[in-house]
C-alpha cells in the first residue's frame, strides 16, 4: 500500500479543463498561417506547364538529386567519423583538458555555412592565407577549394557540431548501473560497450544526424559560394535567371520531398530505439577509461580539428581583414549591415515568442486531435528549407498580396515560419516544468483563466520566453537565402553582404561583416547552445 | 464557517469516466459544517477524481454539487473552479514560487491592494492590476497576517516557497486555502509528501488548525490511519462508489463489506455457518454482530485483536479453543502479529503484546473474543 503512495501521478492526466479561446483562437491562427508556404507552393506547381514536370525527368536534375544526396550522406558520415570519437573521448575517458576540448570541439557551430566557405575560398589557392603563410617554408600554392570538396569539407568541419551536442547529451544520459550490470554478468568491457552503450547511442546518433543531413540538404550558402549544383543553388539560379519560375516551384517540391524521406528514416529509426531511450539523467558518472600512452594519438586528433575547424577560417578571415583595411576597402556598409540585421532580427524575434506562446500552451496543455495537429503544423518550418519558404513567399506575394513584395513584412513572416519551432522548444520546456496543480491552485483561488495566465504561468516561463526570443535573434542574424530573395531592395544585412561579396571573389570585403556576424551572433548563440545541452562535465 | 445546519457540501449522483473508463461511480456524499471527512480508498478507486468533481477541474458526466447551499454543479450548469468558493491544498503543495509567502496567501483575495479606494475609476483600475499583474502591490490585507497567525507561520511572509520546510510549505498551502474563507476546503494526498516522522506531527497540526478555522473539509487518502486519525468521518471508496461512509470506529468494526474490511486494516476470513443465531466456524462458536436474516454459509470476519492465543491446553475441554502451528511471526515493538495455521490448512492472525514469545512451528491454541462480522458468502 505505502509502495503505491510514492508513486507520483502522470503529470497531465488532469489538466485540460475548458476552452479559453483566447489560447485556442491564436494558436489556430498561428498553425493556419504555418502552412501558408507548403500550400501556396503546391498550388504554384499544380500551376506549372508540362515543360516544368518534364523537366523533373530531365538528366540535370537526376544529376541535381545525385549531388545532393552525395553531399547529405558524406557529410553525414563524416560528421559520425568524427563526432563520436570526440564525444567518447571527452566524456568517457581520462583525457586531460577534458573541459577546453569540449568547448573547442562544439565551438565551430559560430560558422554560418556561407562565412564557413568564404573562410576556406579565402584561406586556400594560390593567393591564399595558408599559401601566404607556409610561402617562407616552401609552400607557394594550395589548390583552391570548390565544388564537391569544397562543399563537403565546409559543410562537415561546420555542422558536425550539432551531432556532437546530441551525442554528448546521449552519453551522459547513459546510466552506468547498466554498464555495471553487463559487467556483473560476466561480459567484460569491450562487449559491454558493444551490447550496452552503443544500441543507447542509436537514438542521439540517429537524431543528431538527421540534423546534419537537414542542415546540408537545406544549406544554401556554402554550395552557392563553392559554385556546388544542388537542389539550394539550382532553385537560386533559376529564381535570379529566369523567367519560368514554375521550374523553381517544381524544384522546390522535390526538395521538400527529399527532406520528408530524411525525416521518415530517422523516424523509423527512433521508434525502433524507443526502448533505449529511458533513462534521461545518471545519477553516477561512469568510470573513466585510462588512455595511457593513447593520449597522445587523441590529443593529436582533437588539435588537427581545432586547426581545421577553427583556427584556419579564423585565421584566414582575419588576414584577409588585414589586407582588406591595407587597401582602403571602405568599411561604411558594415554600418549598415549590422543596423539592418539587428533590426529585422530583434522584430522577427519578438513577433516569433508571441506567435509561439499561444501554441505552446496548447501544446503542452490541451489534448485532443487539433492540439496535436496545431503543434504539428507550428514545426513545419524545420522541415522547409529557407530557400523554399522564400520562394514560396515570393509566389504568394507577387500573386496574392502584390503590395508587399520585397517589403519588411513578407521578409518577417518567412522568418517566423522557419524560426517558430526554436522559440517554440524553450517556451514548451519551461512550461512543462510548471505543474498544472500550481494553475489549478490560482484558478481555485478565484481567478479567471486569462489572470491565472498574466499573474502566474507568464511571470513562471519568462526564461522560457528569453531564450526562445534570443535563439530566434540570433539565427535571424545568420539566414540567408530568404533574406536575399525577399528583403527589400537596398535592404542588406550582414549576410547578404558576405554572400554578395563572396560570390563575387571579393573576400576581403566580406571579411568584415563575416567576422561582425560571428561576433554579434554566432557567439552568443553557441554560448546558449552550450549552457542548454548541460555540457558542464 | 457559519452556524447553520446547512451542509457545507453535498453531492449527489457524481459520474465521471474517461473514456470508456468508468472513474467515478454515483457517489453522493454529504459534509457538515465544520466536519472532517476523509475520502479513503486504494489507488485508483475514484477518490481523487470526485476531489476535482467538486473542485471543478473535471467536468462530471453527471450529478449535482452544493457548496454551502450554493448550487455549483446541476444538470443545467456547471460553474468554474474560480467561482466556487473553495480553497484547495494539493499533494505537491502548488506554491506559486514566485511570490512570497505573503503574496501566496494574499492571492485569492478579493480586494485589490489600494487603500479604501470607495468606488470611482481609480479602485476599478486597482482591481484590474491586482488580477491582471503578476505582482501587484501588496497592502498590508489584515487577513493575510491573520491566515499566517492561524497556521503559527506569522514571520514568515517574506519568504519564498524554496526557502521553506515540507511542513512549513504545507502549512502555507493551508493559510493560502483558508484565507478567502472558503465554505469547504478539499485536500488532496496532504500528507503524502512528507517524511514518515513529520507526517504524524504535521496531521495533527493540520487537523487542529481546520478545526481552529471551523472549516468544513473533505480530504483524499489512501493511508488508513491519516484517515482514522484527521477525519471526523470517513468515506471508503471502492471502485469508483462511496462503499461506506461512517465514524473511523464504524468503519473499522462494522465494515459494511467485505472489501471495505480487507483493506480497512487486517483481517482474516474464515467460512462459517449460521444456525439459530450463532456463527459455527473451525475455531469454534461465534456470537454474530448483526446476522440479521442470514442464515446458512457465511463469511466471518476476524481482527487480529480478537483472535486469542494461548501456549498451553485449556483445562477444560468443553472450552472452544483449538490448537494450530505458529506459522509466521513479525515483531514490531509495540505489538506483534503472529499467524497460525489450523489443522484445516485455514489461518488466522493475532495480534499480542511485546512480552509474548512464540517461535515458528510452536503449537498454540486460539478462539475468537466477542461478537465478529460476518458477510454471506457470496458477498463480494
Amino acid at each position: 500500500m505505502s509502495l503505491i503512495a510514492g508513486i507520483p501521478r502522470p503529470l497531465g492526466r488532469h489538466g485540460s479543463r475548458g476552452s479559453a479561446s483566447f489560447v485556442w483562437i491564436p494558436a489556430l491562427i498561428v498553425a493556419a498561417a504555418m502552412t501558408i508556404p507548403l500550400i501556396y507552393l503546391l498550388v504554384r506547381a499544380a500551376d506549372a506547364d508540362a515543360d516544368a514536370w518534364n523537366s523533373l525527368l530531365r538528366d540535370s536534375t537526376w544529376r541535381l538529386l545525385g549531388n545532393t544526396v552525395l553531399l547529405a550522406l558524406s557529410v553525414t558520415a563524416a560528421s559520425i567519423a568524427i563526432a563520436l570519437p570526440v564525444a567518447w573521448l571527452v566524456v568517457r575517458t581520462d583525457l586531460p583538458l577534458r573541459r577546453v576540448w569540449i568547448v573547442l570541439a562544439v565551438l565551430p557551430l559560430v560558422f554560418p555555412s556561407f562565412v564557413g566557405a568564404l573562410a576556406y575560398l579565402a584561406a586556400t589557392g594560390p593567393r591564399g592565407t595558408i599559401a601566404s603563410i607556409l610561402g617562407p617554408l616552401g609552400v607557394d600554392s594550395v589548390p583552391q577549394i570548390t565544388g564537391f570538396e569544397g562543399s563537403f569539407l565546409a559543410l562537415t568541419l561546420f555542422s558536425y557540431p550539432y551531432l556532437l551536442l546530441t551525442l554528448l547529451a546521449g552519453m551522459r544520459g547513459i546510466d552506468p548501473s547498466m554498464e555495471e550490470a553487463s559487467r556483473a554478468l560476466g561480459k567484460g568491457a569491450w562487449r559491454t560497450f558493444w551490447w550496452v552503450v552503443v544500441p543507447q547511442l542509436r537514438v542521439p546518433l540517429a537524431a543528431g544526424s538527421l540534423l546534419v543531413a537537414l542542415y546540408v540538404v537545406s544549406d544554401f550558402g556554402a554550395v552557392s559560394i563553392l559554385r556546388f549544383d544542388t537542389f539550394t543553388r539550382a532553385i537560386f539560379v533559376q529564381m535570379q535567371s529566369s523567367f519560368d519560375r514554375s521550374a523553381a516551384a517544381v524544384l522546390g517540391l522535390e526538395l521538400v520531398a527529399l527532406v520528408g524521406v530524411i525525416l521518415v528514416v530517422e523516424a523509423v529509426t527512433r521508434s525502433r530505439g524507443r526502448y533505449y531511450a529511458g533513462g534521461t539523467s545518471a545519477a553516477r558518472r561512469p568510470r573513466r577509461v585510462r588512455l595511457g600512452r593513447w593520449r597522445w594519438a587523441a590529443l593529436g586528433f582533437l588539435t588537427l580539428l581545432a586547426l581545421a575547424a577553427l583556427v584556419t577560417p579564423i585565421v584566414a578571415l582575419l588576414d584577409w581583414l588585414i589586407r582588406g583595411l591595407q587597401n582602403d576597402e571602405p568599411l561604411g556598409e558594415l554600418w549598415s549591415g549590422a543596423w539592418h540585421s539587428l533590426s529585422v532580427s530583434l522584430v522577427a524575434a519578438g513577433i516569433a515568442v508571441a506567435a509561439a506562446l499561444p501554441v505552446a500552451i496548447v501544446a503542452v496543455r490541451k489534448r485532443g486531435p487539433v492540439a496535436g495537429l496545431i503543434e504539428r503544423v507550428s514545426y513545419v518550418g524545420f522541415a522547409l528549407p529557407g530557400i523554399v519558404v522564400a520562394l514560396s513567399m515570393v509566389f504568394f506575394a507577387l500573386n496574392v498580396v502584390p503590395g508587399l513584395y520585397q517589403s519588411w513584412t513578407v521578409l518577417i513572416f518567412a522568418y517566423l515560419v522557419l524560426f517558430l519551432p526554436q522559440s517554440i522548444g524553450p517556451l514548451r520546456a519551461s512550461l512543462v516544468r510548471v505543474r498544472p496543480s500550481i494553475e489549478e491552485a490560482a484558478s481555485g483561488l478565484g481567478r479567471s483563466p486569462g489572470s491565472v495566465l498574466t499573474t502566474i504561468t507568464l511571470p513562471l516561463i519568462v526564461p522560457g520566453v528569453l531564450s526562445g526570443f534570443a535563439l530566434v535573434f540570433l539565427t535571424t542574424m545568420k539566414e540567408l537565402p530568404a533574406t536575399l530573395l525577399l528583403a527589400p531592395t537596398e535592404f542588406d544585412t550582414l549576410s547578404t553582404q558576405v554572400w554578395t561579396h563572396a560570390d563575387a571573389s571579393f573576400f576581403a570585403r566580406a571579411a568584415a561583416p563575416g567576422l561582425l556576424l560571428i561576433g554579434l551572433a554566432a557567439i552568443p548563440m553557441a554560448l546558449i547552445l552550450l549552457r542548454e545541452r548541460g555540457l558542464r562535465d | 464557517m457559519t452556524e447553520s445546519s446547512t451542509p457545507a457540501l453535498e453531492c449527489a449522483g457524481l459520474r465521471k469516466s474517461f473514456g470508456d473508463v468508468p472513474a467515478v461511480h454515483d457517489v453522493s456524499l454529504e459534509v457538515r459544517p465544520g466536519e472532517l471527512l476523509a475520502l479513503l480508498g486504494p489507488s485508483g478507486c475514484g477518490k481523487t477524481t470526485t476531489l476535482r468533481l467538486i473542485a471543478g477541474f473535471e467536468r462530471a458526466d453527471a450529478g449535482t454539487v452544493r457548496i454551502g447551499g450554493r448550487t455549483v454543479l446541476d444538470a443545467r450548469n456547471s460553474l468554474p473552479p474560480e467561482s466556487r468558493r473553495v480553497g484547495i491544498v494539493f499533494q505537491d503543495y502548488a506554491l506559486f514560487p514566485h511570490l512570497s509567502v505573503g503574496a501566496n496567501v494574499a492571492y485569492g483575495l478579493d480586494r485589490p491592494a489600494s487603500p479604501q479606494g470607495a468606488g470611482g475609476a481609480g479602485s476599478r483600475l486597482a482591481g484590474m492590476a491586482h488580477r491582471y499583474l503578476p505582482r501587484s502591490p501588496r497592502g498590508g490585507d489584515p487577513r493575510v497576517a491573520e491566515a499566517l497567525a492561524l497556521v503559527s507561520l506569522g514571520g514568515l511572509a517574506d519568504r519564498y516557497p524554496h526557502e521553506l520546510s515540507g511542513g512549513e510549505a504545507q502549512r502555507v498551502a493551508l493559510a493560502r486555502a483558508l484565507a478567502p474563507r472558503p465554505e469547504l476546503i478539499l485536500l488532496d494526498e496532504p500528507f503524502s509528501n512528507l517524511d514518515s516522522r513529520l507526517r504524524v506531527a504535521v496531521r495533527a497540526e493540520v487537523r487542529a488548525i481546520l478545526k481552529r478555522a471551523g472549516a468544513a473539509a473533505v480530504f483524499v487518502t489512501h493511508d488508513q490511519e491519516e484517515a482514522f486519525s484527521l477525519a471526523d468521518r470517513v468515506a471508503v471508496m471502492w471502485e469508483g462508489r462511496v462503499a461506506q461512509v461512517g465514524t473511523p470506529s464504524e468503519i473499522y468494526r462494522r465494515p459494511a463489506t467485505r472489501a471495505v474490511a480487507a483493506f480497512v486494516g487486517d483481517a482474516d476470513f474464515l467460512p462459517g455457518a449460521i444456525e439459530n443465531g450463532v456463527v459455527r466456524t473451525e475455531i469454534g462458536p461465534m456470537h454474530p454482530a448483526d446476522a440479521a436474516g442470514m442464515d446458512g454459509p457465511v463469511e466471518v470476519m476476524l481482527r487480529p485483536e480478537a483472535v486469542q492465543v494461548r501456549e498451553q491446553p485449556p483445562i477444560d475441554a468443553a472450552d472452544d479453543w483449538v490448537w494450530g502451528e505458529v506459522s509466521a511471526h513479525e515483531y514490531y515493538g509495540h505489538d506483534q502479529m503472529i499467524r497460525v495455521r489450523l489443522r484445516s490448512g485455514g489461518q488466522v492472525h493475532a495480534r499480542l503484546g511485546p512480552e509474548a514469545a512464540h517461535a515458528m512451528g510452536d503449537r498454540v491454541w486460539v478462539r475468537a473474543q466477542g461478537p465478529v462480522v460476518v458477510f454471506a458468502a457470496a458477498d463480494d
